[in-house]
């Protein structure tokens, strides 16, 4: 406990001497600021327009999390179809690894001419770079169940649903939650992605409107906050997970 | 040393009454085409209610599959020959869920603690089956002796408590044949005897007929009435010798001369 509560101090310790660092560098060197600002000029300008910022935040926060469900509920039910049944997978296969291999940041225009602009073109972005890990996750924990397990139910004369349900589903959600840890900030970087192409609001349409300016701080300022969501909902997930998968190796108590 | 083992056949209730399982000129083949394996070839056996049946035989030689086939765990096809159990194909014995099966490894799921473990078959089994099952899932547990392990994890457990738990799970639905593969090869020498005293206790209290696959020659003499001995590939059943000792057991029984030398016999026939 006392070692753990040493250790996560000393990261901070850690951040907070690199923010003096780079305040004295910026000091010292004199550094203009539409090149880097330093960290109380960007502490200022957060303070002077706390409400501008809070209320980007929150749009992007709302089209993330929208972005992250969607792809959590797609990739489970698209992972258990292509898992469990060989039409699916025949069917599916080919256009997920196109879709998957195509630059999302290559489509991203191509979804504005046809959404237009605003939430939805932004909220598939995000969907899109969260959807891939979760669905093979999903694919690999379905069909990494014991298969001895899996022979008792048979043998208890259980049905595939049962199967799926009482053994293939639980031994999938470790797999489904480290998808998480990925997808969860991926989304907020696709929400980015998407509104830098076709938002009007929101911090990547800020960065957008604010680098055009030169305005280096404000920047910096929707940098942090863009950074702060993604480890707000990564966090999140692994809280979810501790609580979910408390049996598995990987969760440490 | 004296044991009280001389006494020669098995119990009375397992003469007499008509067999549970009957394997007629059963051939089964693995894969098919140019690839395919004959894993089985002509066995003939037949079960006994009540009655313990090992079955011993060098690795390869088919026994696993012997036991799914018999479980009615083989793709259609793969078997020849006729297989009944009380009567009815596997599959529809299957589905009256006369069937439990213990595998080498304790395959318990790892996010159920052992009492939940144990419950599994009765969440997924059918309402009769339900209503069938004599003992419930704390009684199970009492009877391999682990009660004030209800609530544990299979991590938390050594792995002789795991394969307890597996068979406790595996006696929940009261299956007329339990099928056991291997079930104590991963143990170590201590705990594998004390689990065929436990084991032959259980079987007791029961009224399954038990096939139990093994590696162990000591294993079959002691726990079984007849050893089937099978050769290798395409295996065959060799001869089914019967094991001449009173129940109930006592692990004394093992140092007896009577005992070494059925496992003798068994030896002679493996190698023959
Ligand atoms: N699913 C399978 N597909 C193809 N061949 C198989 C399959 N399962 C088993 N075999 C083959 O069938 C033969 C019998 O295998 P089986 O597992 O029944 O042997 P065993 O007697 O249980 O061996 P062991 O004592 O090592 O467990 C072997 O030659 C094996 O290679
Ligand atoms: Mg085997």
């Amino acid at each position: 406990m006392l070692l753990r509560v040493l250790r996560s101090t000393r990261v901070w310790l850690v951040l907070l001497a690199g923010v003096v660092v780079w305040q004295i560098a910026v000091t010292v060197l004199d550094l203009p600021n539409y090149i880097l600002p330093s960290p109380v000029r960007v502490v200022t300008e957060f303070a002077n327009r706390p409400l501008l910022y809070l209320q980007a935040t929150l749009v992007t926060t709302w089209e993330s999390l929208v972005g992250f469900g969607a792809a959590v509920v797609l990739g489970v039910v698209l992972g258990v179809l292509i898992a469990r049944s060989r039409l699916t997978e025949e069917l599916l296969y080919p256009y997920l690894n196109v879709l998957r291999v195509t630059p999302t940041v290559a489509i991203a225009p191509l979804l504005t001419i046809w959404f237009g602009r605003g939430f939805l073109p932004i909220v598939v972005v995000s969907f899109l770079i969260a959807f891939f890990p979760i669905i093979v996750q999903t694919v690999l924990g379905l069909n990494s169940a014991d298969r001895g397990l899996v022979d008792v139910l048979r043998i208890a004369n259980a049905g595939e649903l049962q199967i799926l349900r009482k053994i293939r589903l639980p031994n999938a959600l470790p797999y489904i939650f480290a998808s998480f840890r990925i997808s969860a900030p991926g989304a907020v970087i696709g929400t980015l992605v998407g509104e830098f192409m076709s938002g009007s609001q929101g911090l990547g349409f800020l960065i957008t409107t604010a680098s055009g300016q030169l305005n280096t701080s404000s920047v910096f300022v929707l940098v942090v906050l863009s950074s702060l969501l993604g480890i707000a909902m990564f966090q999140v997930c692994v809280l979810v997970e501790r609580r979910v998968v408390r049996w598995h190796p990987s969760v440490s108590l | 040393m004296t044991v009280a083992a001389t006494a020669t056949g098995p119990r009375e209730e397992t003469t007499g009454t008509p067999d549970l399982v009957r394997l007629t000129d059963v051939s089964i083949v693995h894969g098919r085409g140019r690839k395919a394996v004959v894993a089985v070839d002509g066995a003939d056996l037949e079960i006994g209610r009540k009655e313990f049946v090992a079955v011993i035989g060098p690795s390869g030689c088919g026994k696993s599959t012997l036991l799914k086939a018999v479980a009615g765990l083989l793709p259609a096809g793969s078997v020849q020959g006729r297989i009944a159990v009380d009567g009815l194909d596997p599959a529809a014995a299957r589905r009256a869920n006369r069937f439990a099966f213990v595998f080498q490894e304790p395959v318990l799921a790892p996010w159920r603690t052992a009492l939940q473990n144990v419950r599994l078959p009765l969440e997924v089994a059918g309402r009769d089956v339900r209503a069938r099952a004599g003992r419930t899932p704390e009684e199970l547990l009492e009877l391999v002796g682990l009660q004030s392990f209800a609530d544990k994890l299979p991590a938390e457990l050594s792995g002789g408590m795991k394969q307890r738990v597996s068979i406790a799970r595996a006696l929940t639905l009261e299956p007329s044949v339990l099928l056991m593969d291997e079930p104590f090869g991963a143990l170590d020498e201590i705990t594998r005897d004390h689990m065929h005293s436990e084991l032959l206790t259980i079987w007791s209290a029961t009224g399954s007929s038990v096939v139990l696959v093994t590696h162990s020659l000591t294993e079959a003499a002691f726990v079984a009435d007849r050893v089937v001995v099978m050769s290798p590939r395409p295996g065959r059943i060799k001869t089914v010798l019967r094991m001449p000792f009173a129940r109930p057991r006592d692990p004394a029984l093992k140092t007896s001369v009577e005992f070494l030398e059925a496992v003798n016999e068994i030896r002679a026939a493996l190698e023959a």
